[in-house]
């Protein structure tokens, strides 16, 4: 619901004007039509929906003796194609509502006519566009060889995040230029940019997992109790020196009590964000001694904190900045230190975010623009569901694909909603969220409604839900001693050149491969991995006529990564003793190479290694919800969406309980002008006559068709029921419910209740 | 019967009756719901005369033809009624919001049976005409005299009303203020000043200095004039112009003409 919620008003002066560019061109708006949907959240509802509409117009002089046309040298009329448009409405009770934000479709007009028509459309067409995403799991193997795994996590939130920023949807600030971190915890610690050194639970609790916590956000999703480290994203252009002003902006949480820390390391001393509760703090940890607050300042309703260092000799000078709730900024709040002896003089080395409560995503650099991050307004938002939420053990990596298409296959497979607003914002609600709202307005029979539409169609009842997902198996190593693959020899002359392409099979995914192989050849440099199974390895030995093998150089190996899921192996063979060929194998023969364990000879080669493999098993869950034995079952099939047993279950038996008693849906209702109503909305519709119901639903579509010349509109908006109160309230009706009861029962179905309760429910 | 018709600046004196064929005004919509009924206020629909000259001589029909085939409208148009008591567009006279810069008050009984709107100053006056946010200008045929009038209570210059008239040019560049004291009244009175426009003078603004004004009328007259609301128009299209030959001798040619003055914009 916008600003001003569900107006009543006996006499409705609409009006409407459309922004051009962000400009008011002050067009002479004629007609006026825009339709909304979004996704039902149910199975077999329809997934993703642009809202568009159509708009015509006239604008010049009250009297021209010439039309405007495309080939005119009038920069904003008629609009062009894609310019970016805004369709604002009012009914006349003092405020206006902008009812599409978007761009203009396919402007015509004739040299007969002044007005010009075009359709306007929302900006999903931005969505359309490739992404690829590593492969990752819930825990990712360490980088090196080590007793711990970095623990990241993987809710589907933060691919539906990652997602929505490969296509410009930003919840939290996009990273800017020269930002060298930037993570933005939405159910994962995976960086956005940099890489993960570290990630674990920094205090151990009650639910005894390595995972850090999660909480739910404004915007999205934070993490809670957690000790990560990052290294710095690096690239030639990106001096990592602290040499001019650094700014920290981090999303401003909720906290439990505890405190959390973000510290950038510059060579010796940390600069750092502080988070308790009430305060924010501007930090400097030196390389010795306590560490010193620059300033703090109070966090009021404040959204963002963004703290901007900087240097002049030895005095380190911290301006810390908010962005309210209100979208604005806030004052500028400075202090200062003395920067100890040699400390902050190198480069950024790691980013370490830690405490015992929750942290939001952030992003440190050296931005071009001052307090840039700090004000960008966002784009989206994801509503998260925290209870029964879905996460993945592993997501298989994703080349070049589209976003539209993953968002609204991860969608449809947790049959979540998702659309873009009135105002251009992008809204991604997770199941049943949206029937939970609090309702925003109350239309009433009365003063709202005209007409209700309804219809009950039985024909899809289905007898149960089968939801079929992915079932991970997982071997995990501390060590690089899990064969992936290995080759099944080859044989090659001098000159001769080998490919082979290694594919990770569709449904598996491999983790912390080993792309550094040992080569084995006559200076074969570390036989106590190679004999025990360790790390890949590569190269291969000489064969002469007679079979007898000798260890060469000849052989020069390569391995490179394509993709996470395409490695490619090459081995040339250079120069050969006369009658030899070149066998990609160890030797089998104790003579040749002594040094080699009994059990690794004649083995194949190359042999390639990681440290996690995720095998995915199909099974399925079915729904406890049960409907006529007669009606078919249907079957879900969101594939590697889902991974748990648990959640599969959950997801059948959400499907289960509107799929195997449908139930009547209202498929319009026409209203007078509720301009401020938006799609996603709760309301409450009043209707004591005619139907004698008290209805509370989640708005799923709004259509306005405007004829401003006429000073009319319609409305109507499709309603999605979440509770249906009878406002019939005869003795009759009473009875009719209570059919075949004593007061006994009556007395105990109500125990508790008072009078009042009563009169609120009487056939409940 | 005079009526004035042409483009500021030029306004032409022409001798012809005018019909109104369509009055103007809003049209007004309604929709049920469940219980109740509600309105829908349309746009604005804007008047419209149809003028039927009867016998006239083809010169006399110089100007119209000229303006209904070949001038570059909007014209101004001021029917009999505006010049004799009301030049004012109606939504000027009617002091709607967005015409002045004054703060809007009720309508008020300045006469027994006769109720206009008032507008109290901001500060010590308010300006007017205003269009979109713009001063707008009342054009007015170059020489003729003209009477302002409203009623004001309340001095705000020493104790005393004022009137400030303010000639403008065709294309409303300032020629000159002229401002009329009054003895100022705790009631609403009736105040006039009759005046010509100097050499050049095209259109008018005004100030109004009074803690109250109400009733503003402009007539092209040397008296002031009984109240009328506004009935002039400042943007309008001359169209549809008809000519029937009545009778074509050498010493007498008459024709019946008529065509049609639609107010846009």
């Amino acid at each position: 619901m916008q600003v001003g919620g569900v107006t009543t008003s006996n006499v409705y002066d609409i009006t409407g004007r459309i922004l051009v560019d962000g400009r008011d061109i002050g067009a002479s708006v004629q007609t006026v039509s825009v339709d909304r949907e979004i996704p039902s959240g149910l199975p077999t509802g329809a997934g993703f929906t642009a809202a568009t509409g159509d708009v015509t117009a006239t604008w010049g002089d009250i009297v021209d003796d010439r039309v405007h046309h495309p080939w005119g040298t009038d920069p904003v009329w008629p609009p062009r194609p894609q310019a970016r448009v805004e369709v604002i409405l009012s009914d006349g009770t003092g405020t206006e509502w902008t009812q599409l934000k978007g761009v203009v479709v396919d402007p015509s007009g004739t040299d007969t006519s002044r007005t010009i028509s075009f359709g306007v459309r929302d900006n999903y067409r931005a969505l359309d566009t490739l992404v690829t995403l590593p492969a990752l799991s819930d825990i990712m193997p360490s980088l090196v060889d080590t007793n711990t795994h970095r623990y990241i996590y993987l809710h589907t939130t933060w691919i539906t995040d990652r997602l929505l920023r490969a296509a410009g949807r930003y919840a939290t600030p996009a990273p800017s230029a020269y930002c060298f971190s930037s993570v933005t915890f939405q159910g994962s610690t995976w960086p956005e940019r940099g890489d993960c050194l570290t990630s674990v639970k920094q205090e151990p609790d009650a639910s005894g997992q390595a995972y850090p916590n999660w909480r739910k956000t404004s915007y999205g999703m934070a993490v809670h109790n957690v000790t990560a480290t990052y290294a710095p994203f690096s690239w030639s252009g990106l001096d990592l020196t602290f040499n001019r002003p650094m700014e920290i902006t981090q999303e401003i949480v909720d906290l439990d009590g505890g405190s959390t820390f973000l510290r950038v390391r510059v060579g010796s001393g940390d600069l750092a964000i502080g988070h308790a509760a009430g305060t924010v703090y501007a930090r400097y940890y030196p390389s010795s001694g306590s560490p010193v607050d620059l300033v703090s300042a109070t966090k009021g309703n404040a959204t963002r904190v963004a703290v901007r260092y900087s240097r002049s000799g030895s005095t380190l000078t911290a301006q810390l900045r908010f962005r309210n709730a209100d979208g604005t900024l806030s004052t500028i709040s400075t202090g200062t230190a003395t920067i100890k002896s040699g400390d902050l003089s190198g480069v950024v080395t790691q980013i370490w975010a830690n405490g015992t409560d929750a942290q939001g995503a952030f992003q440190a650099g050296y931005p071009t623009i001052e307090w840039g991050p700090l004000s960008s307004t966002p784009s989206a938002v994801i509503n998260a569901s925290m209870s029964g939420r879905n996460s993945l053990t592993g997501l298989p990596t994703q080349v070049n694909g589209n976003v539209l298409d993953l968002l609204n296959d991860l969608a449809d497979a947790e049959f979540a909603q998702w659309w873009i607003d009135e105002l251009d914002v992008l809204q991604w609600w997770d199941r049943g969220l949206l029937a939970s709202r609090g309702t925003v307005g109350t239309l009433t029979g009365a003063d709202h409604v005209k007409e209700l539409s309804w219809s009950h169609s039985a024909e899809s009842a289905r007898r149960r839900v089968h939801v079929k997902y992915r079932d991970p198996m997982v071997t995990m190593r501390w060590r690089t001693n899990l064969t992936l693959w290995q080759n099944s020899g080859d044989t090659l002359e001098a000159g001769d050149t080998s490919e082979v392409f290694v594919n990770v099979p569709s449904d598996e995914i491999w983790l912390g491969v080993d792309l550094d192989p040992i080569r084995y050849s006559a200076n074969t440099p570390n036989y106590y991995v190679i004999n025990r199974g360790i790390k890949s390895v590569y190269g291969g030995i000489a064969v002469n006529d007679t079979g007898g093998e000798r260890v060469t150089n000849s052989i020069i190996p390569s391995v490179r990564r394509v993709t996470d899921d395409t490695f490619v192996f090459e081995h040339t063979v250079t120069n050969l003793q006369s009658g030899e060929q070149a066998a990609l194998e160890l030797p089998g023969e104790y003579e040749t190479d002594t040094a080699l364990w009994q059990r690794n000879r004649g083995e194949r080669l190359p042999i390639l290694r990681g440290k996690r493999r995720i095998v995915f098993m199909d099974d399925v869950a079915t729904s406890s919800i049960r409907g006529d034995s007669a009606a078919p079952d249907f079957t879900h099939d969101p594939g590697w969406w889902i991974q748990s047993a648990t959640y599969a279950g959950q997801t059948a038996d959400y499907a289960a309980a509107s799929l195997t008693q449908p139930r009547p849906t209202i498929d319009g209702l026409d209203v007078m002008p509720a301009l401020a109503l938006q799609v996603g909305d709760r309301v409450r519709a009043v209707m004591p006559d005619r139907t004698e119901l008290d209805i509370t639903g989640v708005v799923t579509s709004n259509r306005l068709r405007v004829d401003l010349a006429a000073g009319t509109m319609t409305q109507s908006i499709g309603l999605m029921p979440t509770t249906v109160i009878s406002l019939a309230r005869t003795w009759n009706d009473f009875g009719a419910a209570r059919a075949g009861e004593t007061w006994s029962d009556f007395g105990a179905d109500r125990a508790g209740d008072t009078w009042t309760d009563f009169g609120n429910t009487p056939l409940g | 019967m005079t009526t004035y018709i042409g483009t500021p600046g030029a306004l032409m004196k022409v001798a012809c009756p005018s019909r109104l064929s369509s009055g103007g005004g809003r049209a007004v919509l309604f929709e049920d719901t469940q219980s109740r009924r509600k309105a829908f206020l349309g746009r604005s629909v804007l008047r419209e005369w149809s003028v039927d000259i009867g016998a006239v001589s083809p010169r006399d029909m110089a100007v119209f033809e000229h303006l209904a085939d070949f001038s570059m409208p909007p014209f101004v148009y001021y029917p009999d009624d505006a010049v004799l008591h009301n030049i004012l567009a109606p939504a000027y006279a009617a002091l709607a919001v967005g015409t002045h810069t004054g703060l809007d008050a009720s309508l008020v009984e300045v006469e027994p049976g006769l109720f206009v709107k008032a507008v109290a100053a901001s500060g010590n006056n308010f300006s007017f005409p205003y269009r979109n946010g713009l001063l707008d200008q009342v054009p007015i045929p170059q020489g003729v005299p003209v009477t302002v009038s409203a009623w004001m209570r309340g001095g705000t210059v020493s104790g005393d009303t004022q009137i400030s008239v303010i000639w403008r040019g065709a294309a409303g560049e300032y020629i000159a203020t002229e401002s009329t004291r009054f003895t100022g009244t705790s009631t609403l009175t009736r105040r006039h000043v009759t005046l010509t426009p100097p050499p050049g003078a095209a259109s008018m603004t005004f100030q109004m200095w009074a803690q109250q004004t109400a009733g503003i009328a402009i007539s092209l007259t040397s008296s002031l004039m009984p109240y009328a609301p506004g009935r002039g128009a400042t943007r309008t299209v001359v169209h549809g112009l008809s000519r029937e030959l009545i009778i074509a001798q050498s010493r007498l040619t008459l024709e019946d003409a008529s065509f049609t003055v639609t107010e846009v914009g």
